[in-house]
């Protein structure tokens, strides 16, 4: 099975949907699926903040996005340091 | 059933009956044996909707316990698989003032001695007013209490884990706004009979405003495969603190209780795709068990519009 993935927004209460925090990515394999997150250290890492989102956690909500409206985060937060 | 309650309609034995009185007030038995008739309609309607609830409750309870053996057993063929011992009560610490936890995350001293400093301020104003005020709000109700109350401060460790998750997955976060977007750091849990749950949370939403905590979000999961229940984030209005109010019945709660640990394995991101793929198979399995309460799927979430800068 080739890969799929999928990006979602991260916004907290110190962000917004237009300008969100951060983004994640969901990426599906023939294993299973790994989350990452789009790091300060500007590289992807693997998350649990979407698992958490999807058990009741409602630190971060998480909207589902484009893979555009991602690398234009990913872009974002590369100008930002 | 129809509605009103005329004892001498109801065939079934006192043993089938899943309010049965098998305690001291057992001498009641022998009132149940004779024809009741209820002639007062609001008695009649108000005795149908007891009857109602309690066979609800009896079916939810016996549903669910019935599947708990075989999901403690999938479990432990999880556990054996895998190997999985009582997780470690901290990742050992460096000297220099910094955090390690978990998955490799990290704060720096400055960002350990700044969530240090806002631990403390959380539970001042959680001792001072956010727990008065959850007791003297589950002493309105008799009928359900606060659960799980000694777990009303998440563990440091636990909490600096969320506090670095969200500082490297959102930059330019501070350490002490990571920390304030963090609901649960002080946290509750009402448990409620299945057939008076939706209708009695809604009554204690109600309470908790009354009480002049601000209901910032409340989100309803029912539908979810992997957890089931509903799960609210509050401010203190002085302190701008923020918490947590669960919202659960007895299975939906021992169904996270049962789950917690495969939650734990998948949140410290270090199992295996594979691994974890099954861990979520399990959440799947035990939350699919767990009955659904009546009319929860009605009772919608709130959101603020904008999440962002204290907008709600």
């Amino acid at each position: 099975m080739a890969e799929q993935t999928r990006y979602y927004a991260i916004v907290n209460d110190f962000s917004t949907r237009e300008e969100p925090g951060g983004v994640l990515r969901r990426v599906k394999t023939d294993d299973g699926e790994r989350d990452e997150t789009f790091g300060a250290d500007l590289q992807w890492g693997r998350s649990s903040l979407l698992y958490a989102y999807e058990c009741g956690d409602l630190t971060n909500d998480m909207i589902p996005i484009s893979e555009e409206e991602a690398d234009q985060i990913v872009a974002r937060i590369c100008q930002r340091d | 059933m129809a509605v009103g309650v005329e004892r001498s309609e109801q065939p079934e034995s006192s043993d089938a009956r899943p309010d049965r009185d098998t305690g001291p007030g057992a001498d009641r038995v022998a009132d149940q044996d004779r024809p009741l008739v209820l002639t007062d309609p609001e008695r009649r309607v108000a005795e149908h909707l007891r009857y109602r609830d309690s066979v609800v409750n009896h079916e939810a309870a016996h549903a669910w316990d019935r599947a708990v053996p075989e999901l403690r057993g999938i479990w432990e063929k999880i556990t054996d698989k895998y190997g999985y011992t009582e997780r470690s009560v901290s990742v050992a610490q460096p000297t220099d003032g910094s955090w390690h936890g978990e998955g490799g995350r990290k704060l720096d001293a400055a960002q350990n001695s700044e969530v240090d400093r806002g631990y403390a301020r959380i539970r001042e104003v959680g001792e001072g007013s956010i727990i008065p005020g959850l007791r003297a709000i589950e002493a309105e109700d008799p009928t359900r209490h606060l659960v799980g109350f000694e777990h009303r401060f998440k563990g440091l460790d636990r909490l600096k884990e969320k506090v670095a998750d969200e500082i490297r997955s959102t930059p330019g976060i501070t350490p002490s706004q990571a920390l304030s977007v963090v609901p649960d750091a002080v946290r509750f849990t009402y448990e409620y009979d299945d057939a008076v749950y939706t209708a009695n949370v809604r009554k204690d939403v109600e309470r908790l405003e009354a009480r002049g905590f601000t209901q910032v979000e409340r989100r309803n999961t029912w539908a979810s495969e992997q957890y089931k229940g509903i799960n609210s984030r509050w401010r203190e209005p002085l302190s701008g603190v923020l918490f947590e109010v669960q919202f659960h019945t007895r299975a939906s709660l021992e169904a996270k209780e049962l789950t917690h640990k495969a939650y734990e394995r998948i949140r410290s991101v270090t199992a295996t795709e594979r691994e974890t793929e099954e861990l979520k198979d399990f959440q799947r399995q035990v939350n699919d068990k767990v009955p659904i309460p009546p009319g929860t799927t009605e009772y919608e979430g709130y959101r603020p519009e904008r999440r962002n800068g204290r907008t709600d």
